[in-house]
C-alpha cells in the first residue's frame, strides 16, 4: 500500500472498522513508515481528546417539559414551528395548490404536479403533508388565524 | 453479515415501543428517560449551543412520538431513533431555524442544561484546559459540513459503529467511512492548530 492509500484508511483503522486483510496491510505499512505512523498517532490523540469531553446533563425541567408537550403536541409546538407555518402559508397560492393537490389524483403534467415539482423542497423540508393535515385540527386553525399577527409589519400579504 | 446473536437480541426498547404503539404513555416516557441524555448530547454537539440542544432534542422526541405507529419490530429501535434524529438534525439545519434563532434573553437556572465542564471540574488549570478543548471542538464541529459533522458525532460521541451510522443516515458504510475520515482529519488539524496557537501565545 502507498502512503496515500494508507492515509485514507487511518481513521477506519483506528476505529477498528477495516477488514482483517486491510487492517494487516495498514499495520505492515505503519511499521515501516514513520510519517504515516506520526499521522496515525495525531489522529489517535485527537480521537482520545474527544473521548474526554464530558456529556451534557439535561436541565431539571427537561423531562417534565417534553412529557407534557407529548400530551398536547400541537398546542405546545415551539414557536419555530409556527414560523415554518407562516413560511408555508405565505407562499400563498403556490402552497395552497400544493396542499389542495395532495389528496386528489394527479394527471401527469397537470398544474398541481408542476406545483409539487416546483416545491419538492417544501415537501422534504417543511413537511407540507403534515401542514395540510394540521389545518384540520382546531388548534392549527387557530394558528392560521394568528398568522397575520405573526407576520412582521409590512410583510407580504 | 448479521449473526444469529444480533437477530435474537432482545430489544427492550422495541418492546417499549410496541407498548407505546398501543397507547401506553408510561412506556413512551420510559423510552424518553432511556434516551433523552443521548439525544441532548447529539443535539448539543450538532448545534453547539446548550439551550437550543434541548429544543432540538425535544423536537426529536415529539417526532418520534408522532412516528410511533410506523415502527415495526423488525428494525432495531436504536436504528429507528437515530434515523428520526438524523433526519431532524439535517432538516433543521437546512431550515436554519436553530441557527438564526436568537438566544433566550434571560436564561433561568432551571431551564439551562448543566455545563458539562463545570460538572467535572477538578483543578482550576485542568478546568481551563477542558474548557479550551470544549471550545476548540465546538468551533471545529461547526465548521464541518453537516453530514460530516453528524457522522462524526454519531461515531465519536454516540459510539455507533459505522454500520449503524450508515443505517441512520440512510447511506452506505463506505460513504460513512469517508465522511468520518474527513471529519476526523479536519478536527485533528483544528485541535493541533489551536494547541499550537495557545503554546505560541503562552510563550510571548
Amino acid at each position: 500500500m502507498t502512503c496515500e492509500q494508507v492515509s485514507e484508511l487511518l481513521t477506519a483503522h483506528l476505529d477498528g472498522e477495516l477488514s482483517p486483510a486491510e487492517q494487516a496491510a495498514v499495520e505492515t505499512h505503519l511499521a515501516g513508515c514513520p510519517s504515516c505512523q506520526a499521522r496515525a498517532d495525531a489522529l489517535r490523540t485527537a480521537i482520545g481528546a474527544l473521548a474526554t469531553l464530558p456529556a451534557l446533563e439535561p436541565s431539571a425541567g427537561f423531562e417534565a417539559r417534553v412529557l407534557s408537550a407529548l400530551g398536547k403536541p400541537r398546542a405546545n409546538r415551539p414557536h419555530w414551528a409556527r414560523r415554518v407555518a407562516v413560511v408555508v402559508v405565505s407562499c400563498g397560492a403556490v402552497a395552497a395548490a400544493v396542499l389542495v393537490a395532495l389528496p386528489g389524483k394527479q394527471l401527469p403534467g397537470s398544474p398541481s404536479d408542476l406545483a409539487i415539482a416546483a416545491n419538492l423542497d417544501l415537501f422534504e423540508n417543511y413537511d407540507a403533508v403534515e401542514a395540510s393535515d394540521a389545518l384540520q385540527s382546531a388548534e392549527d386553525v387557530e394558528v392560521v388565524a394568528e398568522l397575520d399577527e405573526l407576520m412582521p409589519p409590512g410583510g407580504q400579504r | 453479515m448479521k449473526g444469529p446473536g444480533v437477530e435474537e437480541e432482545v430489544d427492550f426498547d422495541a418492546a417499549l415501543m410496541l407498548k407505546a404503539q398501543r397507547g401506553d404513555v408510561e412506556a413512551f416516557a420510559e423510552l424518553f428517560r432511556r434516551h433523552s441524555r443521548a439525544m441532548i448530547n447529539l443535539a448539543y454537539r450538532y448545534v453547539g449551543d446548550r439551550g437550543r440542544a434541548e429544543e432540538l432534542a425535544q423536537d426529536i422526541f415529539l417526532k418520534l412520538h408522532k412516528s410511533v405507529g410506523s415502527y415495526t419490530p423488525s428494525s432495531r429501535f436504536k436504528t429507528f431513533l437515530y434515523r428520526v434524529a438524523t433526519n431532524h438534525c439535517l432538516n433543521e439545519l437546512r431550515r436554519g431555524e436553530y441557527k438564526v434563532r436568537p438566544l433566550r434573553a434571560v436564561p433561568d437556572g432551571d431551564d439551562e442544561p448543566v455545563d458539562p465542564v463545570d460538572l467535572n471540574a477538578v483543578r482550576p488549570d485542568e478546568m481551563a484546559e477542558a474548557r479550551q478543548l470544549e471550545q476548540s471542538v465546538a468551533a471545529a464541529l461547526q465548521k464541518l459540513p453537516e453530514r460530516e459533522r453528524l457522522a462524526l458525532i454519531l461515531c465519536r460521541f454516540q459510539g455507533l459503529p459505522y454500520r449503524d451510522i450508515a443505517a441512520a443516515m440512510e447511506t452506505t458504510e463506505s460513504a460513512v467511512k469517508s465522511l468520518i475520515h474527513r471529519a476526523t482529519v479536519a478536527l485533528t488539524d483544528a485541535l493541533q492548530l489551536s494547541t499550537e496557537a495557545r503554546a505560541a501565545g503562552g510563550r510571548s
